[in-house]
């Protein structure tokens, strides 16, 4: 436990700190994955830089059409946010499903979007609300790119070495609603097996329909069949089972172009899940659209 | 690194690792022990704490993490040698067996209580959804923090 | 039996030391601090079979604060068993403290001592150790081949003596019927993991030893037998439990933090991580079942043959003894004339599996019970009316054990069940809901039983030691493991029962062998009926003493000495009262005697303690999940002495049962025997929001022998749970799924199945 520990109290501070930073040096937000994974004990990393006392990294606020959201709100915070609740559903609600309240009231969203799980709840949200990742550079500057581009695959984002995700941007979109679904293996404090996140213009019948598939792949999946399926029409059974039937498919060519399952899948049933199971997120999702409508 | 806390109402300031657990920091450094360790991944909610108002696991957190705030213990419930009303309800309704998750039970519903003084039994199941009781069915938990927070709202 | 009122039996108090538990005051053994504590770290080794050829811990030494490192080179040889519960007993005895001969994948292949737990963590990722590889049978399947890998010298497979009652193979009946099932491995998932503390003092040459342990007389044996040490100078205390659930009954780590501390003359600590504990313990056995039954037309029983093959993990432990106990338990719920058992345990190269919570009644009432649900849905009979006709009445022989059934009352928990779950209109309701929809729903029922004593598998008896302060206030020995579920808040109301003293003034102590009477350990839920009789002779023997000391005192015989409220009297001077205080300072002061006592009792009967649990569930059958909507168990437990905590003892059967039904799973890698879940991250428990607000019904008819009635109900509470819930799910389904855990993934499949097999019909 020899390594160093910056908890930087402004922006310029971590910027400063960003400069220090090698290889083995770690940011922690939350801490609810890094810590998971190695106690804080892994005597590699040189350097810890720690946002948790960095007041501004946590903060949300509208501006100039969009709402900013410091990389180190949390999700209990993002979910109770009026102006979230208001403007991004969808994101509210995923945030209310994260882990345990333990967890929503330490877990970052730019944590989340920097560890790049495929299971990241926060991933499909963002992608759907077409926002923008705010990232901090060593010399004090910013820059922004679509979160699209931020997320790379598995693990992987665009992050690049001595920078760190400052704040995540969305730009409000007027006359939209939105709504997320999760498949966890229980109710709470579970990870998603497949999640949705959903936005519509509000109408008669649900217009310009866009959806994101979470958790099935390494990133999340833009849906374009969904507004050619459920667009300008009422939505019976018959336009459900369409999209199951797509969305099955489209889950089916993930699986048989993965080399190897997924170490915990091991029975034929198990490898399927997801495939059979996806109709439970259709079905809930149209539901609840039907219910926010 | 020098830190500035509070550990239950006492204000302290220490020379600590700050990358060391707090988890460790409290049993180890604080000496209370009634925190206790189920699972270290933030799966288990035994070694949950509040911290600045907000239960978290103390396993996820590092002590650095500390400086500048306010973390309250179990051993803090107890005021004056007046047990905190749950800790009441926690006796009274026999929602206490093993313990060994008791202490992290009793912060997820303090914290909850503090946010949320008169929570519904949806509510209550939530906030401690986080937290592993293996030696019972969270009947008498639940009903533990339900009858603290009609006793609250009845003073 | 008449109900008298009592003070405090069958009162709800709350449980023993619940204030040291809202407070976090008090110290369970990971807690305890001493100065110049060493910690110990395992390390895990890295292949599923094979040699240990080489060893450098040179890196490991560079470490600062390390005083040893341990492996195979280093220790001895001695062999010892982790599940041998007393010196007498036989046990397969495969295990070393580090052995060459490596079996499954993350077993320990070495320790470090250090100062500190980082130290010691530190220090253990620094040992180079040098394998050579074997072939490893992961699977059963493979460890039964002709060639399989030999994990052990004699081989892998272990066959237990067929229990038999009656003449399975020449009896007839109309209908045959066969049925599969599985279990899946699970953790215990105690919340406390395995803490040892060991302290040597060179002085002396005693040794003490602080666990949360079951069996302290049985770990005294192991570690005495293993150190060459005379019992007497080893001292084995029990420390409040945080959980065990059957895992901490076994001898897990205490070997090496005693052969740590003596080795160094010092005072070390061990405390698992969770990973160790999944992994470095033992598991909940993985186990197929096969059951085939004669049943008569009109539902009577007529045989019943059960083969069951339990993977015991890399080492045998327990396991012969645990399989051959199964069969034990064959006759324990249904009058059934012909009785069959077969029982074989194999090893694998994978985590070891042992001890749980019921010790094979969950396995074999499982078998059985889900054979009998999909009998009675043969015989299109109700399964309550079913199983009506066939349970044993009171003092019924238990055909395999040639014991009664003691004071039983199954017939009363499936018709209370019955109307209070109202199983009959759930049933129709759940009937007509079922025609279409996203939806289904389904009841289940299931019934079990247990025992309340290990007589007559061996004897049993129970010790108790009580004695009376020079101010009236009492304190009993008796060796008890509380397991956090309330024994020894039992005892001290038997005690002030008896004693007619405040409940306050009784001190019960859990065991410690250097001041306790023998006792075989806490498992078999044999706590309340043996050592509550112990408890209850021992003070009923005491107060007569006492009296005896009254009479002298108040110059008349004992006879005539009544006694009320913590007071003695004569008849017929009832205003001149001798408190226990007086009578025990007189005894000290006048008649030089110490007014104590010391009983033991032993086991004549163990009576069964019929449990049924009745459940409804609601199946998605688009996402495969299962929510548990309400359900209701029914324990005949003769007396229910604290009634809160044996709720709360209810709840935790419901919530490990669905989780053996529904949820959890410890996954093997079926290709190189890893542990795949080694946390709680991919294992999900039944939480608050899944475990349902569950109803609980005691039928209070009592025993004759046990304490105010009292049988068991520590174990028995989990077991019909998964049976029940697997039917719940079948009614809904229509399917007959016994594969467990029926997980939505397994589900969806069978709903997939059905679908294609209808449209094939079409």
């Amino acid at each position: 436990m020899n390594s160093n520990y910056i908890q930087p109290r402004t922006r310029q501070e971590l910027s400063q700190a960003l400069g220090q930073m090698t290889e083995n040096s770690r940011i922690i937000a939350g801490g609810t994955d890094l810590m998971a994974s190695d106690h804080g004990r892994d005597s590699s990393t040189d350097l810890y830089i720690s946002l948790f006392c960095l007041g501004d990294m946590a903060e949300i606020y509208r501006e100039d059409g969009w709402v900013r959201i410091g990389a180190g709100a949390v999700h209990d915070a993002i979910e109770k946010n009026p102006i979230i609740q208001e403007n991004f559903r969808a994101l509210s609600m995923a945030c209310s499903k994260v882990g345990s309240q333990q967890i929503r009231n330490k877990g970052t969203i730019g944590g989340n979007l920097v560890n790049a799980s495929p299971a990241g709840d926060m991933l499909p949200c963002v992608c759907l609300f077409l926002g923008e990742v705010e990232i901090l550079r060593a010399d004090d500057t910013t820059y922004r790119m679509p979160a699209r581009d931020f997320i790379l695959g598995a693990g992987k984002t665009a992050l690049k070495p001595k920078e760190a995700l400052y704040a995540v941007w969305l730009p409000i979109q007027e006359g939209r609603s939105s709504t997320f679904v999760k498949l966890g293996s229980r109710k709470e404090v579970t990870i998603a097996q497949i999640s949705m996140a959903v936005s519509w213009e509000k109408g008669e019948y649900f217009q310009k329909i866009e959806g994101y598939l979470g958790a099935v792949d390494t990133r999340p999946i833009y849906l374009e069949e969904m507004n050619h399926i459920l667009s300008g029409r009422a939505v019976g059974r018959e336009e459900r089972e369409e999209l199951v039937s797509s969305l099955r498919e489209r889950i089916r060519v993930i699986r048989e172009n993965r080399k190897r399952p997924p170490k915990l899948k091991i029975t034929e049933a198990e490898q399927l899940y997801k495939e059979r199971a996806v109709r439970s997120v259709v079905y809930d999702a149209i539901d609840q659209m039907e219910g926010e409508s | 690194m020098i830190i500035n806390f509070t550990v239950n109402g006492k204000s302290v300031s220490m020379d600590v690792m700050p990358q060391k657990r707090l988890l460790d920091f409290i049993r180890e450094d604080l000496l209370l022990t009634g925190t206790k360790e189920g699972c270290a991944e933030g799966e288990c909610g035994a070694c949950t704490v509040i911290l600045n108002k907000k239960a978290v696991h103390s396993c996820l957190t590092m002590t650095g993490q500390l400086d500048g705030g306010e973390l309250m213990t179990v051993e803090g419930l107890e005021k004056d040698g007046e047990l905190d009303v749950l800790q009441k309800m926690f006796i009274k309704k026999s929602a206490v067996q093993c313990g060994f998750c008791t202490s992290g039970m009793l912060m997820s519903a303090k914290a909850l209580l503090m946010e949320n003084p008169h929570p519904t039994q949806e509510e209550i199941k939530r906030a401690i959804a986080g937290n592993i009781c293996r030696c019972g069915g969270y009947r008498e938990i639940k009903e533990a923090v339900a009858s603290a927070a009609e006793m609250e709202k009845e003073e | 039996m008449q109900q008298k009122e009592y003070r405090y039996v069958g009162k709800s108090l709350s449980n023993d030391n619940a204030y040291g538990k809202v407070t976090g005051a008090v110290q369970y053994c990971g807690d305890m601090m001493a100065p110049g504590m060493l910690h110990i770290k395992i390390k895990a080794g890295e292949i599923a079979h094979g040699r240990v050829i080489g060893a450098d811990t040179s890196g490991a030494w560079k470490v600062p604060g390390v005083k040893a490192v341990y492996t195979c080179f280093n220790t001895p040889d001695t062999l010892y068993d982790r599940g041998r519960v007393a010196s007498y007993e036989t046990a397969p005895f495969q295990e070393r403290l580090f052995d060459s001969h490596i079996r499954y994948m993350g077993e320990r292949v070495a320790a470090v001592v250090a100062d500190t737990v980082e130290h010691a963590q530190e220090a253990c990722r620094k040992i180079k150790i040098e394998y050579e590889t074997y072939p490893a049978a992961v699977t059963m399947e493979e460890a039964l081949r002709e060639d399989a890998p030999k994990i052990h010298e004699k081989g892998n497979v272990y066959e237990a003596e067929p229990a038999v009652y009656g003449d399975y193979q020449s009896c007839s009946a109309e209908h045959v019927h066969r049925s599969r099932s599985h279990l899946g491995r699970i953790t215990h998932l105690s919340m406390e993991t395995y803490a040892v503390r060991a302290r040597y003092e060179k002085g002396s040459g005693k040794l003490t030893v602080w666990t949360g342990c079951q069996t302290a007389f049985g770990i005294r044996s192991t570690l005495g037998d293993f150190l060459d040490m005379p019992y007497s100078k080893v001292r084995v205390v029990k420390t409040t439990m945080g959980g065990s659930f059957g895992c901490k009954q076994e001898t897990v780590i205490e070997p090496l933090a005693a052969y740590a501390a003596k080795d160094l003359k010092a005072d070390v600590m061990v405390v698992y991580t969770r990973e160790e504990q999944i992994n470095n313990a033992m598991l909940k056995h993985s186990v197929d079942l096969e059951v085939e039954s004669k049943v008569h037309g009109d539902g009577t029983i007529e045989g019943m043959q059960i083969k069951a093959v339990l993977d015991a993990g890399a080492y045998l432990t327990v396991s012969p003894s645990y399989c051959s106990v199964m069969g034990g338990k064959l006759g324990k719920v249904y009058r059934i004339p012909h009785l069959r058992y077969e029982g074989t345990v194999v090893c694998t190269n994978t985590a070891v599996n042992g001890s749980f919570r019921s010790w094979g009644s969950g396995e074999i009432v499982l078998a059985y019970e889900n054979h009998w649900n999909q009998v009675a849905e043969e015989l299109h009979m109700d399964p309550i009316d079913f199983r009506l006709k066939n349970v044993h009445q009171a003092y019924d022989l238990e055909p395999m054990h040639r014991v009664t059934v003691g004071n039983t009352y199954f017939h009363e928990c499936l018709i209370k069940g019955r109307e209070a779950f109202q199983w009959d209109q759930r049933k129709k309701k759940c009937a007509e809901k079922n025609k279409n929809g996203r939806y289904r729903c389904g009841v289940g029922m299931a019934l079990a039983s247990h025992t309340s004593s290990k007589y007559p598998y061996s004897s049993d008896m129970g010790n108790a030691l009580a004695r009376i302060q020079d101010d009236g206030s009492l304190i009993v020995h008796v060796g008890i493991h509380d397991h956090g579920c309330g024994t020894v808040m039992a005892m001290r109301k038997i005690a002030a029962e008896i004693m007619e003293i405040d409940l306050e003034q009784v001190e019960v102590t859990e065991i410690d062998t250097s001041v306790d009477l023998y006792d075989y350990g806490c498992y078999a839920s044999r706590t309340i009926y043996i050592l509550g009789q112990a408890v209850k002779k021992c003070c009923e023997d005491l107060l007569e003493k006492a009296r005896q000391m009254a009479a002298c005192k108040l110059d008349s015989r004992a006879s005539l000495i009544k006694y009320e409220n913590g007071e003695f009297y004569k008849e017929d001077e009832p205003n001149e009262r001798l408190s226990l205080k007086e009578t025990a300072k007189y005894a000290i002061r006048v008649k030089g005697e110490d007014l104590y006592m010391a009983a033991s009792v032993r086991s004549k009967e163990n009576p069964g303690v019929p449990s049924a649990h009745f459940t409804q569930v609601k199946v998605d059958t688009y996402s495969g999940m299962v929510e548990v909507e309400d359900c209701l168990s029914v324990h005949d437990v003769g007396k229910a002495l604290n009634p809160d905590l044996c709720v709360g003892q209810v709840g935790s059967g419901i919530q490990q049962g669905m989780g053996i039904a529904l949820c959890e799973e410890i996954k093997i890698d079926p290709k190189t025997g890893r542990t795949l879940i080694t946390n709680f991250k991919n294992y999900e428990v039944a939480n608050a929001v899944d475990v349902p607000d569950y109803q609980a019904l005691f039928i209070e008819e009592g025993d004759e022998y046990g304490p105010f009635g009292a049988k068991s109900i520590g174990e028995v509470v989990v077991v019909p749970v998964p049976p029940a819930l697997v039917a719940a799910v079948n009614n809904a389904l229509g399917t007959r799924l016994t594969h467990l855990p029926l997980t939505p993934s397994v589900i969806l499949e069978a709903i997939e199945r059905q679908q294609e097999e209808k449209s094939h019909d079409h």
